[in-house]
This record gives C-alpha cells, sequence and structure tokens, in this order.
C-alpha cells in the first residue's frame, strides 16, 4: 500500500492506494484526477501519523472481471466505480463535505460568496436554492468569484475563497458541470474579506424581490441553518458567526430572475452605501 | 429560587439582540432586545421583579412586569431556563394581547426565534418538509419512570430532530432517528424515532403534547399522559398470640402489590428485630407464615419489606413482646355491643403459667380512654370489671397481669363502643273508639338498653287539632284518655324524649266510629209455669258516648195480653207475668233512648203446665202390734198450681179401712193400732184443689 498526507483547512487526511501509479497520477494529473479544493500535500506522511480521516483508493472491481475503482472512507464504501475520474469526484465530494464539518479554525457554511467592493455578498442556501445562478450574475456584474458551495469563514468572521470551478446546472436537473471561473470572464478572490451584504434568498419563478431587513441575531439564525459544523460545538461556531454578521447588512426574500436582482441591488446604493457605512459595502 | 440560564446554553450578544445556543436540545434562539435583556438577568440572583424595574430604566418599557412575566414564560417553554417559572399567582398570566392593549409597543415585546441547528447533510440538502407524527407508543407513563417511547412519522432528521414534550417536568433524551439513509437523496430522514421521556416526580399528571422539530418545521402533536406513581404495593404482619421465648412464633405476612400497578410481590423480606439474619420469604401472593424463635424474652421489633415487580417497597414494623417461659397467661374480653353511656362488662382470665408456682399478683387493665387504669389484685379465674365510656368510639383496652415472680403479659383487645341507642315508644287505643265518648290510649316507653337514660316524657298529639298532652316522665305503661268530637280517623302520635335528648315516635291511625243504639236484654226466670207468676228481667242502657238516657222499655209477652211500658229505667228492672196457660211465648223488650234511638230484644219462654202435690209418710219408731203406731203424712199443693190440698187418703195395709184426712196443710198425724205383728204397706194420696193426686207409701214392720 502507498500513502500520502494531505491537509486541507487544518484537516490532515491520509491516502493510501493500492498502486504506485495511481499515487503517481493523483500527484501529476490534476486535470484528470483532481484533488479535493484545498488539499496541500504534506511531507511528513508517516504511514502512523494520526489523521482526522484515512481514505484508501483501491483498482480492481468487486465483481473482478472488469476494471474499477474503490473509495473507501475508513472502512466505508465511498464509491465502487468504473472510471479513475468518477473515483476521484467521488473522493472530493466526500473529503470536501469532511473536511467542512471537521476544519477546527474555519466555519464552512452552505452557500455563494462573491467578493463586491472589498465585501463579501453571502448568499446562503441549499443545494437547488440558486446559489450558483446568482453567483453566475454576480460575476457577470463585475464581482469576483469566491465561492458556489462554501462561505469559509475564520475566526475573524472574514470569507475565505473557495474558489473551486462553478457547478452549473443543465436545465433543472441535478446534473451538473464544472466550469472554470475563467471561462465567465471573472476574477477569483484572493484574500479574506468581512462580509458587507447577506441576501437570503431562493429562487421562485415570476417571485417579486420584496427585501426585509434581518437583525444580526436573526441574520446568524439564518447562516447558522446552513453551516455544516452546526450542532455540537457552538463555542467553535457561535462566535464565528457573531463576527461575520456583526458589521453587515442582510435581506431576506424571495427571488426571480438573479440579473434582475443583481441589477436592482446596484442600482439601490444608499441601502449598500448604508452597509457600506456600517463597515460593509 | 430566581430565573437561571439552563447551564446548556451558549450566549453570544449581538449589540442589544442575544443569540443562544442550547446544545442540549441542538437548537438555536435569536433574542430581540427585549427578550436579550431578560435572557441576560437570569443569573439565579435576580428577582423578575428586579429584572422588571432593569427594563422599567433601561429600555422604559411599560407594563415590565407582564412583559417579564411573558418573556419567561416564553424562555421556559423553550426549556432555555434551569427550571421552570412558578406562576406568580397575583396577576393573570400576562398575553401579547393583553400587552398590546396596554399600549405596549409591538417592538417592546419579546421576541425569540427558533431554528433547529442543521446536521451537515440539512446543511447542504434541501430542507425536508416538516416532519408529521403518526403514533406514538407507548403514550403514557408514570412519574417518576423513563418510558422509551418509539415515534413514527415522517421526515424525522437523523441528528437533527427535536422531540417536545409540553410542560414541564419531562426530559427527553437519546433521541435517535432510524430508518434514516446515509447515501441516498433523502439522507438522514428517518420515518421513526426513539428517545426517553424522563419524567420527573413532581411533574403534573395528565395530557401532555408530544411534538418533533426539525429544520423544516414542527410537527402536530400527539398525545402523552402522565400518570401518577403507580402506587406502593401494602404489607401487614400479625404475630401468633402469646410469644414465648424458646418457642416459635408463627408470623402471618400478607402483601399485595398496589392494585392497578401491574406488579406483583417479588420479595418479602422480615427481620426480626433480633439481630438474626433477615428472611428472604420470595415471591408471594396472598397471606404467608413464617416462624422465628426467639432466644430471650424482650420486646422486638419486626419488619416485613414488600418489594413488587417495579422496585416498589412497603415496609411494616410490629412489635413483638416475647414473654419470658413461664409467665402469666391473659385474656380479656367485652360485652357484647357496648354502649356509650353504659357500662361495658370486660371479663379477663389470668392464670399463672403451669408449673410456676405462682399466683396473679394483680392484673392492671387500662381501659383506653384516657381515665385512670384499674388494678383488679389478686385474682384467680375469670375476673369481671365494668368500665363506663363516655363517648363512642374504638378504645384499646390492655390487661396486664403479674405474677407473683413479677412476670408479666399483656394482652390488648379492641372494643367498638356504639353510641347509645333511642328510646323506643308505641301506643295502643281502647276498641271501637266513639265520637263523643273517651278513647283511651295506652303508652309504653322505654329507655334504650344500655343508654343510662329515662324517659323524660311523653308528648302525645291525638290529631285532631287539640293541643298536644305532655305526660312527663313515665315509667312502662301509661294511659291517657282524649274524646273525640266526631267520627273520623286520627292520627295519634307519641313522642318520647329521654334524659339524652334522643326521641322516638311511634304513630297510629285511629278511627273513630258515630255514636251507637242503646242496648237491651230481657231475661225469664226459670222454669215458668202456667199459673204462676213469671219474672222477666228486662236490662236497658244508651250507647256509650250517646250522651241519652233510656226514656221507656216496652215490654209484649206474647200472649195477647197489653204490652207494659216501664218507662225510665236505669239498670236492670223486673216485672212479673202470669201466663195462664202453658205454652211458648215470646217477650219482646223495646228500649228508647233520649235520642229517640230504639233496640229491641227478644226471649221465647218455654211456660209449663203446673205440677202434682206431693205427700209423704212416716210411722213412728218400734210399732208393736196392739199399740198405736203414729203415722205423719205431709202433703203440700205443687208449687205454682195455685191449689190447696183438698184430702190425704190413707191406707194402712192391714185390711182396715182407708182414712180420709181431708184438706190439710202442712205435716198431719194420725194413729193407727196393728193387730198383730207383721210387715204392713202404709199409702197416702193426697189430692188437690185441681183434682191432682199424688200417692206416698212406706212398708211398717210392727213387732
Amino acid at each position: 500500500m502507498f500513502e500520502r498526507h494531505f491537509v486541507a483547512y487544518g484537516v490532515r487526511i491520509g491516502l493510501r492506494t493500492d498502486s504506485r501509479a495511481l499515487l503517481d497520477a493523483l500527484e501529476q494529473d490534476p486535470v484528470r484526477i483532481p484533488l479535493p479544493f484545498g488539499w496541500r500535500m504534506v511531507g511528513d506522511h508517516e504511514p502512523d501519523a494520526p489523521v482526522s480521516v484515512r481514505y484508501e483508493l483501491l483498482t480492481g472491481g468487486s465483481g473482478g472481471t472488469c476494471p474499477s475503482y474503490r473509495v473507501y472512507a475508513g472502512v466505508d464504501l465511498v464509491a465502487d466505480v468504473a472510471r479513475l475520474t468518477d473515483a476521484a469526484r467521488a473522493l472530493a465530494a466526500h473529503a470536501e463535505f469532511l473536511v467542512a464539518e471537521r476544519a477546527p479554525d474555519h466555519l464552512f457554511v452552505h452557500a455563494g460568496v462573491v467578493g463586491w467592493e472589498g465585501h463579501a455578498v453571502v448568499m446562503p442556501g441549499v443545494s437547488f436554492a440558486g446559489k450558483t445562478t446568482l453567483v453566475q450574475a454576480w460575476l457577470e456584474a463585475g464581482a469576483t468569484y469566491y465561492s458556489d458551495e462554501f462561505a469559509v469563514l475564520d475566526r475573524d468572521g472574514r470569507v475565505h475563497p473557495f474558489a473551486r470551478p462553478l457547478a452549473i446546472r443543465d436545465g433543472s436537473t441535478a446534473l451538473t458541470r464544472r466550469v472554470p471561473v475563467a471561462a465567465l470572464g471573472a476574477e477569483t478572490g484572493t484574500t479574506p474579506l468581512p462580509i458587507g451584504l447577506v441576501l437570503v434568498t431562493a429562487y421562485r419563478a415570476g417571485a417579486c424581490w420584496r427585501p426585509r431587513r434581518l437583525t444580526a441575531a436573526r441574520t446568524l439564525l439564518a447562516l447558522m441553518r446552513h453551516t455544516v459544523a452546526a450542532r455540537g460545538n457552538p463555542a467553535h461556531s457561535m462566535p464565528i458567526l457573531k463576527q461575520a454578521v456583526s458589521d453587515g447588512m442582510a435581506f431576506v426574500s424571495l427571488r426571480g430572475d438573479a440579473r434582475q436582482l443583481v441589477a436592482l441591488l446596484r442600482r439601490h446604493r444608499p441601502i449598500l452605501s448604508a452597509a457600506a457605512r456600517r463597515g460593509g459595502l | 429560587m430566581y430565573p437561571r440560564q439552563s447551564p446548556t446554553t451558549h450566549t453570544e450578544q449581538l449589540g442589544d439582540e442575544g443569540s443562544v445556543y442550547d446544545w442540549a436540545r441542538g437548537q438555536v434562539h435569536a433574542l430581540n432586545p427585549t427578550a436579550a435583556r431578560v435572557w441576560r438577568l437570569c443569573d439565579g440572583t435576580t428577582s423578575p421583579d428586579a429584572i422588571a424595574a432593569a427594563l422599567r430604566v433601561e429600555i422604559g418599557i411599560p407594563e415590565a412586569d407582564a412583559v417579564v412575566d411573558l418573556t419567561l414564560t416564553h424562555l421556559a417553554s423553550l426549556h432555555l431556563l434551569e427550571l421552570p417559572i412558578e406562576s406568580r399567582g397575583d396577576r393573570p398570566a400576562a398575553t401579547r394581547r393583553w400587552l398590546l392593549g396596554r399600549g405596549v409597543a409591538a417592538a417592546m415585546l419579546p421576541a425569540i426565534y427558533s431554528i433547529v441547528a442543521p446536521c451537515p447533510v440539512e446543511a447542504q440538502s434541501p430542507r425536508p418538509g416538516a416532519p408529521t407524527l403518526t403514533s406514538l407508543s407507548p403514550n403514557q407513563g408514570a412519574r417518576g419512570t423513563t418510558v422509551a417511547v418509539t415515534l413514527t412519522g415522517t421526515n424525522l432528521v437523523a441528528g437533527a430532530t427535536t422531540v417536545t414534550v409540553s410542560g414541564s417536568g419531562v426530559t427527553v433524551t437519546n433521541v435517535t432517528v432510524s430508518g434514516a439513509s446515509s447515501l441516498t437523496a433523502s439522507a438522514g430522514v428517518g420515518t421513526s424515532l426513539t428517545a426517553n421521556f424522563v419524567i420527573d416526580p413532581t411533574a403534573a399528571t395528565g395530557a401532555r403534547t408530544v411534538t418533533v422539530t426539525t429544520a423544516g418545521g414542527t410537527s402536530g402533536s400527539l398525545e402523552f399522559t402522565i400518570s401518577a406513581l403507580p402506587g406502593l404495593p401494602t404489607v401487614s404482619v400479625t404475630a401468633s398470640a402469646n410469644p414465648v421465648a424458646g418457642a416459635a412464633t408463627t408470623f402471618t405476612i400478607t402483601a399485595a402489590p398496589a392494585p392497578g400497578s401491574g406488579a406483583t410481590i417479588q420479595n418479602v423480606r422480615v427481620t426480626f428485630g433480633d439481630a438474626t439474619p433477615a428472611v428472604d420469604l420470595g415471591a408471594v401472593s396472598g397471606p404467608t407464615t413464617t416462624q422465628h424463635l426467639y432466644a430471650a424474652a424482650g420486646t422486638y421489633i419486626l419488619a416485613a419489606t414488600a418489594t413488587d415487580t417495579g422496585a416498589r417497597t412497603a415496609t411494616v414494623s410490629i412489635q413483638v413482646v416475647v414473654a419470658a417461659p413461664g409467665s402469666p397467661t391473659l385474656s380479656v374480653t367485652a360485652s357484647a355491643n357496648p354502649v356509650a353511656g353504659a357500662a361495658t362488662t370486660f371479663t379477663i382470665t389470668a392464670a399463672p403459667a403451669p408449673g410456676s408456682g405462682a399466683t396473679i399478683q394483680n392484673v392492671r387493665v387500662t381501659f383506653g380512654d384516657g381515665t385512670p387504669a384499674v388494678d383488679l389484685g389478686a385474682v384467680s379465674g375469670p375476673t369481671t370489671t365494668q368500665h363506663l365510656y363516655a363517648a363512642a368510639g374504638t378504645y384499646t383496652v390492655a390487661a396486664t397481669g403479674t405474677d407473683t415472680g413479677a412476670r408479666t403479659a399483656t394482652v390488648s383487645i379492641q372494643v367498638v363502643v356504639a353510641a347509645p341507642g333511642s328510646p323506643t315508644v308505641s301506643v295502643t287505643a281502647s276498641a271501637n273508639p266513639v265520637a263523643g265518648a273517651a278513647t283511651t290510649f295506652t303508652i309504653t316507653a322505654a329507655p334504650a338498653p344500655g343508654s343510662g337514660a329515662t324517659i323524660q316524657n311523653v308528648r302525645v298529639t291525638f290529631g285532631d287539632g287539640t293541643p298536644a298532652v305532655d305526660s312527663g316522665a313515665v315509667s312502662g305503661p301509661t294511659t291517657t284518655q282524649h274524646l273525640y268530637a266526631a267520627a273520623g280517623t286520627y292520627t295519634v302520635s307519641a313522642t318520647a324524649t329521654d334524659t339524652g335528648a334522643r326521641t322516638a315516635t311511634a304513630s297510629i291511625q285511629v278511627v273513630v266510629g258515630a255514636p251507637g243504639s242503646p242496648t237491651v236484654s230481657v231475661t225469664a226466670s226459670a222454669n215458668p209455669v202456667a199459673g204462676a207468676a213469671t219474672t222477666l228481667t228486662i236490662t236497658a242502657a244508651p250507647a256509650p258516648g250517646s250522651g241519652g238516657t233510656i226514656q221507656n222499655v216496652r215490654l209484649t209477652f206474647g200472649d195477647g195480653t197489653p204490652a207494659v211500658d216501664l218507662g225510665a229505667v236505669s239498670g236492670p228492672t223486673t216485672t212479673q207475668h202470669l201466663y195462664a196457660a202453658a205454652g211458648t211465648y215470646t217477650v219482646s223488650a223495646t228500649a228508647t233512648d233520649t235520642g229517640a234511638r230504639t233496640a229491641t230484644a227478644s226471649i221465647q219462654v218455654v211456660v209449663g203446665a203446673p205440677g202434682s202435690p206431693t205427700v209423704s209418710v212416716t210411722a213412728s219408731a218400734n210399732p208393736v202390734a196392739g199399740a198405736a203406731t203414729t203415722l205423719t203424712i205431709t202433703a203440700a199443693p205443687a208449687p205454682g198450681s195455685g191449689g190447696t190440698i183438698q184430702n190425704v187418703r190413707l191406707t194402712f195395709g192391714d185390711g182396715t179401712p182407708a182414712v180420709d184426712l181431708g184438706a190439710v196443710s202442712g205435716p198431719t198425724t194420725t194413729q193407727h193400732l196393728y193387730a198383730a205383728a207383721g210387715t204392713y204397706t202404709v199409702s197416702a194420696t193426697a189430692t188437690d184443689t185441681g183434682a191432682r193426686t199424688a200417692t206416698a207409701s212406706i212398708q211398717v214392720v210392727v213387732a
């Protein structure tokens, strides 16, 4: 068995394979076999070094006839697929989620994030809420890209980039394709930003934007609703969320077309300016 | 105790707002400024009044007391306070509507927004719909128990479902959602969950509502009923009589589970109070006996502890007085049906232990009513003593016998003394009461046996509106008379009252008749004879109560002779009548009283024919031939014949001519000389003026 150790957002991860060639491919062919976002290989990959989780990527199908790849997280089977690319994606999806749950110094909130005039616009929501669409609309309007999946908050409440390629759905299906942000003509943020605006919204066809402002406490509640590590350690999550919501503004409403909403928000300079005066936009 | 924040909370202050994380329930709450201010002051040392004062000063909230009450109630309902808020009984519970009506701005009212902190899957997945509940099993539990329940429904999220039981006193633990997958699209969403309901012993009984809350919302409710703790089992123990050291004493233990507890008795442990090991009787049902041998005389505390299958216990202890060997024996009995105020007789039988060589020196009796004990002294065999209980009740009578060796034995009984009974009374009326005549009532009243009382008074009411009559203290049957003015049915009541003011009443109905007709009767003298006067006796009387007198009695004799009016008579009256000829005649007497009421009585009189005369003859003693013999003839007409003796003819039997003595009255003598000795028949024939004859003969032996 061959093993490498990685670190992502303070979480140490072991990756063990039964093929040296496979391990080399992981290290050298990030296009075909992308590592999970944020993974950084560490040198002291002693097999006995403690890890938060150890993945195994094994070759050979369970039926023994067709070539296949199996991914294990500990003893749990995560994927049993025919293509190495699919195995790598399964590993990435599982690992990103695990990191989001266990990151010791960051708090992962499901949200789309863009940078706008030095502040982060955070749009929390579950999958299918239209986060990526709204992020895309902001990018088209000139915002910088931070994430379409997670608002990664540090202990000061600032948002760090989680700038993996956008997962754009085809139509109404759940099938996504990864689109690099560069393909959208936008730039990716590189520095952590304070939150200036929180938009608690979800798409509904034909809906009008009728914003209701949220207080800081209710904004915290809205972010907590989409925080991966919300349960179990309030001493970790609550101070971070408090810092995150302390200066920005937050609105809640259903929305219709994403571009129209972004255009509307950009036209309402007084609101955005007020946020800016308070330290936000 | 003042309101205190639950120790399972983490609070972040956001300006004047608050954000509270309750990790015991996995909930996060946003508190508006009012709620946050109250929350900050829930430190266990600040009273609600002080919190209200702070709100008045800092925020200027009117009706601050009610606002604080409302906020605390809301916080308590979310389980954010350490203990349930006690009701402040001096004013009604505040409501938002009431406060708005009192002019409190809506923004000043407490507002708390809550979510269930999501699990990682929930945080990114489309939120499942609001949970639903379809069943709860079991749906009841007793105070002081922990009930493992299963809830079924939909949209139950693993790790992110909160189970809430309304009210206070029920803590929900170990919530586990099952039927959830970790790899499917509905990851973490299950259809059933298990949880433990820890029911506080002080939880209020009754129906509660159970809801579950997830990030998708809150379900409808199901009912869970909290019942009182199952009752404890019961146990009782009795010891055999007169336990003696060195001999087995038998104990009867009766243990039973509490009705409705569904339990059974799992064990009964008996300790005998003499340092010997306890005895476990195991599972028992109904009375069970066990024996124990006390080594020495003394008083021991025996304890029996019954434990049911629910681990509930009940213990009973009794004192066992174990006598030394050879102690006297003692028994005491009470007379039947003891009554307060009457003497109760106790029979105490004390005897020294056989072979002890002792005698009973004294028996002390205590009666259990606080009166001094009585020492009966040296007794032999059954001895009685009497005691008077002043009041009804149950008393413990104890007798302690002491023999000349100073050994004692004690026995006690319980005497149930009843309250004295009521007196008795009865009333009867004389027969055939008639209006206008006195009716006699006999009242018999007596105090209740054993009451120690006497009859103080008997009051009689006659039912005709006349005043009641008090007979005063009576003893035995007592009579009183009453005159009813008119015929009718009357209710006569007699109420006896004894010296204890206890009463008894007896009532009868008296039918008073109208006054009747006079009465009359007639009788004739014996053997009436034609030609001789027959005496008739007429007795006439007015009817009792009629107020009249006999005005006349008319007599008819049945022989065609005129009727005779006797006029006003009183009592028996006689009159004579002479029937001319023998025959049967109807004599009628008609009495008429001054009210013109009449009564007639008739008899038949059989009048006989007149009888023959009578005659007898006697001779002088020792008649001798040749000497005159004197013959005495007595002839008389028949009584009532009206005749006289016209002649008596005498024949001497010796052939000499008869001699006619003529009309004689009374005894008549004549002399005759027999010529020779011999026996001669002398005959005398009397003839009365009615030509009726009679003859008498004698034999005369002449010497």
